[in-house]
C-alpha cells in the first residue's frame, strides 16, 4: 500500500489519467483510503481556528475529527450514487459502483492541503480552489474509466452538486445541530457578536 | 548554482508559509485563553486636569515595518509637525498595531530573540533582507485583521489596547472628545479594524490612512469619516483595491462601496509621494513644487483634518 501512496498522490494532483489504473488494485484502493483519511485530518486542522475560538477540548477536537470523517465519507457515498445513477439513466452506461466510488475518493486528495484554510485571508479561497481541483480529478477519472467527455463528466458531477445543494438547504441546519451535539455544544460562538457583547458590557461598567 | 537558488526559494516559501499558518494563533490564544477586557475606571470628573487643553486624541498606528519597540525617527518627526499644527491634540504612539495584546516583537514572546536580532541588524545594515522578516510577519497580522473569521477578535484586542492607551493619556469617555486614528500603510487596516469597536464610544472617531493598504471592513461605515492620503507614485497603496474583492467596483454592497456612496470616504492626492523610502510621506529632504517638504505637506493635511478644515 505504501509504495502506491506517492504515485497516487502526485499522479492525481497532476491529473494523470494512468493514475486511475492504480486504484483498481487492492493495495491501490487502500492507498486511496489512506489519502482520504489524511485529507480528513488536514481538513480538521484547517478547522482548528474555529475550535480554538470555541475553546474546544482535546476530546471535542477528536469527536470533531471523527464527525468530519463520517460526514466526508457519507458525502462521497452520496456523490458516487449521483454519478452512478446519472451514468446509468442519462448515458445508458453500467459503471461499477466500486470503481466510481474509488474515483470520487481520489478526488478528495487535494483536500490534503485544506489545512491551508487556516491562513488568514488567503485561506478563504484555498478551499474553493481545492474543490475545483477535486472536480477536475473526477472528470478526468470518469473520462479514463468510462470514456465520458468533459461535458458529460461535468454534468454527472453537477447532478451530485445540485442534489447536495437541495439536501443541504433542507437538512443542513439539522446536520449542523447533530455535529454541534457531538461536540457537546448548542452553537458555535460568533466572534463578532461575542466581541461586541463583551465590549459593551465593559463600557457600561 | 541554480539548484541552490531553488532550494533557497523553497526554504523561503516554507518559512513564509509557516508565518502565515501561525499568524492567527496570537489573536486566537488571547481570545480563548487570556481574554481580559477589564479596563480601569474612568477618572473622577474633579480629577481631570487640562480639560480644555486637550481638544482631541490622535492615535498613531505604524506601518508593517514596525517592531513595536519604537517608531522610526521620520515618524516621530512627522508627529512633532502634527503637534505643532494642532497643539490641542494629544498624540498617542504607544500602541503596536500588529499584536493583539500590544506586545512588541521584542517583548515577551518565543521568537523575541529573533526579532530583536532582525531589528538590530536592520538598523545597522539597512538591508532589505532584515526588513523583510519583520514586514512579512506584520503583513500576516494585517491579513488576520482583514479576515472575516479572525478579524473581529483581532480588532477587539487592538480596540481594547487603543482604549487603554487613550485612558492612560487622560481620555474621559464622558467628555466625548474626538478621536483620530492615523494608520500608516498596514496600520490603516488596523485603524479601521479598531474603529469597528471604538465607534461604540460616544466620541466622534475619524480614521486617517497614510498610504493605507486596507480591505473593505465595517469600520469604513462606522467611522465618522475616513480620509485616505494617497501619493500618486505610491504603488503599494493599490494592493488594497487589487487584493480585496470588497474594494472592487463589482461589489456594490461592500462596506467600501457603501461608505463611498455615503460620502464618508475622501481620497486626498498627496502629490508624487512613494510608499516607503526617500520620497515617502514623511520625507524632509524632498519638496513639492511649492517648496514644501513632503513631511510638512503630510503634517499639514493631517492637521487640517484634525482642526476641522477638511
Amino acid at each position: 500500500m505504501t509504495s502506491n501512496l506517492w504515485p497516487l498522490f502526485s499522479g492525481t494532483l497532476q491529473l494523470h489519467e494512468t493514475t486511475f489504473d492504480l486504484i483498481k488494485t487492492r493495495s491501490g484502493f487502500q492507498a486511496c483510503l489512506a489519502l482520504f483519511a489524511l485529507a480528513v485530518l488536514s481538513k480538521s486542522l484547517g478547522e482548528a481556528g474555529i475550535l480554538y475560538i470555541n475553546r474546544a477540548t482535546k476530546g471535542q477536537y477528536l469527536r470533531g475529527l471523527l464527525g468530519s470523517l463520517a460526514v466526508l465519507f457519507f458525502t462521497a457515498l452520496v456523490w458516487t450514487g449521483c454519478i452512478w445513477l446519472s451514468c446509468r439513466y442519462a448515458l445508458g452506461l453500467t459503471p461499477d459502483y466500486r470503481q466510481v466510488f474509488a474515483i470520487v475518493l481520489v478526488s478528495y486528495v487535494p483536500l490534503i492541503f485544506s489545512f491551508l484554510d487556516i491562513i488568514p485571508h488567503l485561506g478563504l479561497v484555498v478551499f474553493k480552489l481545492l474543490t475545483i481541483w477535486g472536480l477536475l480529478i473526477t472528470i478526468t477519472g470518469l473520462h479514463r474509466e468510462f470514456g465520458l467527455t468533459i461535458g458529460q463528466g461535468l454534468a454527472c458531477s453537477a447532478v451530485g452538486w445540485v442534489l447536495f445543494y437541495v439536501l443541504n438547504s433542507a437538512f443542513g441546519g439539522a446536520a449542523e445541530k447533530v455535529r454541534l451535539r457531538l461536540l457537546g455544544r448548542d452553537r458555535w460562538v460568533n466572534p463578532k457578536e461575542a466581541a461586541v457583547a463583551l465590549l459593551e458590557r465593559e463600557l457600561r461598567r | 548554482m541554480t539548484a541552490y537558488l531553488w532550494y533557497g526559494a523553497a526554504l523561503l516559501g516554507v518559512i513564509i508559509l509557516a508565518f502565515a499558518l501561525v499568524a492567527p494563533f496570537e489573536a486566537l490564544k488571547w481570545w480563548s485563553r487570556d481574554i481580559d477586557l477589564t479596563l480601569p475606571d474612568s477618572p473622577q470628573l474633579d480629577e481631570l486636569e487640562n480639560e480644555d487643553e486637550h481638544q482631541c486624541y490622535v492615535v498613531y498606528l505604524t506601518g508593517i515595518g514596525g517592531s513595536g519597540e519604537s517608531l522610526a525617527r521620520r515618524e516621530f518627526g512627522f508627529l512633532d509637525r502634527v503637534k505643532e499644527r494642532a497643539p490641542g491634540a494629544v498624540i498617542i504612539t504607544d500602541v503596536f498595531p500588529f499584536s493583539v495584546t500590544n506586545n512588541p516583537l521584542t517583548g515577551e514572546r518565543t521568537l523575541a530573540w529573533f526579532w530583536a536580532a532582525m531589528h538590530k541588524a536592520r538598523l545597522k545594515a539597512k538591508s532589505i533582507f532584515f526588513e523583510f522578516w519583520i514586514g512579512a510577519r506584520n503583513v500576516c497580522q494585517v491579513a488576520v485583521c482583514s479576515d472575516p473569521r479572525y478579524g473581529p477578535i483581532y480588532n477587539l484586542g487592538i480596540a481594547k489596547e487603543v482604549y487603554q492607551a487613550l485612558l492612560n493619556h487622560g481620555y474621559d469617555p464622558r467628555q466625548r472628545k474626538p478621536i483620530y486614528l492615523v494608520g500608516y500603510s498596514g496600520g490603516g487596516q488596523v485603524a479601521l479594524g479598531a474603529a469597528c469597536y471604538l465607534t461604540r464610544l460616544m466620541s466622534k472617531v475619524t480614521v486617517i490612512t497614510v498610504g493605507g493598504v486596507f480591505s473593505s471592513i465595517p469600520g469604513l461605515l462606522l467611522a465618522d469619516r475616513v480620509h485616505c492620503l494617497v501619493g500618486s507614485r505610491d504603488r503599494t497603496v493599490w494592493l488594497g483595491p487589487l487584493l480585496f474583492p470588497g474594494r472592487w467596483p463589482i461589489s456594490p454592497r461592500s462596506a467600501w462601496n457603501k461608505a463611498k456612496r455615503r460620502g464618508k470616504v475622501s481620497i486626498v492626492n498627496m502629490g508624487p509621494m512613494i510608499h516607503s523610502g526617500k520620497g515617502d510621506y514623511f520625507t524632509r529632504s524632498v519638496t513639492l513644487e511649492n517648496g514644501k517638504t513632503y513631511a510638512d505637506h503630510t503634517a499639514d493635511v493631517v492637521a487640517d483634518i484634525i482642526n476641522g478644515e477638511r
